[in-house]
């Protein structure tokens, strides 16, 4: 396996338990603890203005991003496509990514101003 | 269970009768994933809207909170939580622990997926009857 496989399968783990612990937060927080409670962005900034609670959501965003990502390519890269084709599909899954990351960045940036 | 060599019996692999507990779990994780990934793009997009102004926001989250998306959204819980306890049996496996006892880990591993998911129905099930009703 070339190095960047080992660093890419390494990774997947990681951001894999990561996500566990986070999701299990985020979900308790937003749906579970309380579940009638109503999903507006005022009570969103409210919660996000707490430095932990915006940490936990940008970890989740990359994580999430990476872990997705990653794991769609590990299931093309099963269908053995070419050496040209592996490299565009890595190029165009990192713009995806970092475009995500980025749109999910100018969202939270948004509650915080909001 | 597919038993090799069993008289009378095509001993084919690729037909779905054969695969074995590993595989099942193999061909779920990656339909989950699959879901899942699609998934958090449309989530981020939908999130990000925050953009827009509360007004927008509001409304929106007004909408996707309404009985269908409920149900969805206890579809997507469930494939979260099968994602989550098979990697977590991955993730015990890529460190030799288990693999002997596989179908015992994985009957375990789904039995607290069924737990978790009961407790969550059961904790959603009053909102849904209240937006229905």
């Amino acid at each position: 396996m070339r190095p960047e496989g080992v660093v890419a399968w390494v990774l997947q783990r990681v951001t894999g338990a990561i996500l566990i612990l986070l999701l299990a937060v985020h979900f308790w927080l937003l749906h579970f603890k309380d579940v009638f409670e109503p999903i507006e962005l005022a009570g969103v900034s409210l919660r996000l203005a707490k430095p932990l609670f915006l940490m936990v959501d940008v970890a989740l965003l990359a994580a999430g991003l990476f872990h997705g990502l990653n794991g769609l390519r590990n299931v093309v890269l099963d269908l053995s496509i070419s050496r040209s084709g592996r490299r565009w599909l890595g190029l165009t899954l990192w713009v995806v990514g970092l475009g995500f990351l980025f749109l999910g960045g100018l969202g939270l940036r948004a509650f915080l101003s909001g | 269970m597919f038993k090799p060599g069993t008289p009378g019996m095509v001993d084919t692999d690729a037909s779905p009768r054969n695969y074995a507990t590993g595989m099942w779990a193999y061909i779920l994780q990656r339909a989950t994933g699959l879901a899942l990934v699609l998934y958090l793009l449309l989530h981020i997009v939908i999130v990000t809207q925050s953009i827009r102004g509360p007004d927008v926001f509001d409304a929106l989250l007004r909408t996707l909170l309404g009985p269908p998306f409920l149900v969805l959204d206890l579809l997507l819980f469930a494939a979260t939580l099968f994602h989550a306890l098979n990697g977590v049996r991955i993730i015990l496996f890529d460190l030799g622990i288990g693999i002997r006892e596989q179908k015992t880990v994985f009957g375990a591993l789904m039995a607290v997926g069924g737990v978790l998911f009961s407790w969550v129905f059961l904790r959603i099930l009053p909102v849904l009857r209240a937006r229905l009703g």
